[in-house]
């Protein structure tokens, strides 16, 4: 068996905890946090599209381009 | 490493589980609520984003605790004073008014000393174990276990004295 300060420390640190109103702060701060990586995401990814479809737009152009020139 | 894309009940569900464990190995470290509440978010923001693998219940709870000890510490190493318990808001944390002072006088022990005798008398683990969790060497977990309940002996028994001593001059 313990000592009884140890019993003491025990039982107070046991009951250290958070409370209601803080786990729900923690979990809506989470939920934000874990909305706003995904909605990044999805910009980043529309973002990326949208440079990919630009580049190869460019390349037929400059293709086309070419062909005309040649032909000239 | 593994993301984790958890839907809003995960999410509330992992900080019922989990937030009072942390909070109580942060405030230990801390001896804030505001600033172990800080650190509990931050706790589970690397565990949405960075979190590993795990083989068991235990591992991911090892994760947390580790985690929420290097959390704390780093925020105690950017605090420019030493705080003490704020008695204010120990009732919010589930401490009763009447063990305010046996409260604040474990609170003042050192906050390594405190990591160590929390995890091995409150949350059960054996020494190899809060070796591994935290970083250091089994030996070094022992001296540390030794080392915070002579501390706490001896400012418990300091606390004593100076009550009957007080008693003793009112009568």
């Amino acid at each position: 068996m313990f000592e009884r300060e140890i019993r003491e420390y025990i039982r107070l640190i046991s009951s250290i905890s958070l409370n209601q109103s803080g786990k729900e702060r923690v979990a809506d701060y989470l939920i934000r946090k874990s909305t706003e990586k995904k909605e990044l995401s999805g910009k980043h990814f529309a973002a990326a599209s949208a440079v990919a479809v630009v580049a190869v737009g460019a390349f037929l152009v400059a293709r086309g381009m070419k062909q005309d020139i040649n032909i000239m | 490493m593994q993301k984790q894309n958890k839907t809003e009940e995960e999410i509330r569900e992992l900080v019922s589980k989990y937030s009072s464990l942390i909070f109580r190995i942060s405030y230990c470290i801390l001896c804030n609520s505001a600033d172990a509440e800080d650190a509990v978010q931050e706790t589970f923001l690397r565990y949405l984003t960075k979190a590993p693998e795990f083989t068991s219940e235990e591992h991911r709870k090892a994760w947390l605790i580790k985690v929420s000890a290097n959390v704390s510490k780093n925020m105690l190493m950017f605090r420019l004073r030493r705080e003490t318990v704020n008695l204010e808001d120990v009732e919010d944390i589930g401490i009763d008014e009447r063990d305010y002072e046996t409260f604040e006088l474990i609170m003042s022990l050192p906050a390594k000393h405190k990591i160590v005798m929390t995890l091995y008398y409150v949350e059960g683990y054996k020494s190899k174990e809060i070796a591994e969790i935290i970083g250091i060497s089994e030996e070094a977990v022992r001296k540390r276990l030794q080392k915070g309940r002579e501390l706490l002996k001896n400012e418990i028994e300091k606390e004593r004295l100076t009550c009957l001593n007080e008693k003793s001059e009112n009568i």
